[in-house]
């Protein structure tokens, strides 16, 4: 499976995670999925990055929730986009882009989990996840950037 | 006319492979019974052993939460959308250790 992605859309999240450092920063991401086997599509396109705010109730420096108020709003912008909600974003900061236990515990199939790890200085590359359907693990999406959105 | 539901990407390859679907139910409960038949492994995503509502997927009915009004027994209209949401959260808490 690829993510294509725009670099600015790419900047924008190392930015959220720069911002809110040393907290954990996530927002939703807005796109298409398709182009394969409608049960598989081997594409996930992200045209939009929505920073959201985090809302855990504590310890935002280590975990990221967004609340259904908020999923709801991206649900209906992306509607209004014709687009889908085709995934989430969050940052780990001091800590490496892979998923964590926690993450995999409350993941979604279908969805990419695109996560930055972020440190005092700067955000480094993001990497981009998917659950397999039958939970069991993650796998890693290529990225495939692009200079202009479509 | 009747309640539409929206249905999320995970659930909708499995399901309808379509965004909304129309469903003949008066209550939450009977539209995601009706998708759960349509669907058995949207089920486990939707519900619990007991039938409860799994604390990982939010509900709503048009602008709010079924959650603030009468939960799965909340009554639905011919013109009434039911959005299912994933409950997204996650983070590194609960990790001792960095991964290799």
């Amino acid at each position: 499976v690829t993510l294509t992605i725009g670099v600015s859309t790419v900047d924008a999240i190392r930015v959220h995670a720069r911002t809110v450092y040393p907290e954990e920063c996530c927002g939703a991401l807005l796109g298409t999925a398709g182009i394969g086997d409608a049960r598989a599509p081997a594409v996930r396109r992200v045209v939009r990055a929505v920073a959201l705010k985090n809302d855990a109730t504590g310890n935002r420096h280590q975990r990221f929730s967004i609340s259904g108020d908020q999923q709801l709003a991206c649900h209906r912008l992306a509607a209004a986009l014709s687009l889908d909600v085709v995934g989430f974003y969050h940052s780990h900061p001091d800590y490496p882009p892979v998923p964590s236990p926690v993450d995999h515990a409350r993941a979604w199939p279908w969805y990419c989990f695109v996560i930055a790890t972020v440190n005092a200085d700067d955000a480094g590359p993001l990497r981009a996840w998917m659950l397999r359907d039958d939970r069991s693990d993650f796998v890693e999406l290529d990225i495939a950037l692009i200079e202009a959105e479509p | 006319m009747s309640p539409v539901i929206h249905v999320p990407g995970p659930l909708r390859t499995r399901a309808t492979e379509s965004s909304e679907i129309e469903v003949a139910a008066s209550t939450v409960s009977d539209a995601l019974a009706e998708l759960a038949r349509l669907s058995p492994n949207a089920a486990p995503y939707l519900l619990d052993a007991e039938g409860h509502l799994r604390g990982f997927v939010n509900v709503y009915v048009n602008q709010d939460d079924i959650r603030v009004l009468d939960g799965l027994s909340t009554r639905l209209g011919p013109h009434d959308e039911v959005i299912i949401l994933p409950a997204v959260a996650g983070g590194i808490a609960t990790l001792t250790s960095r991964p290799a």
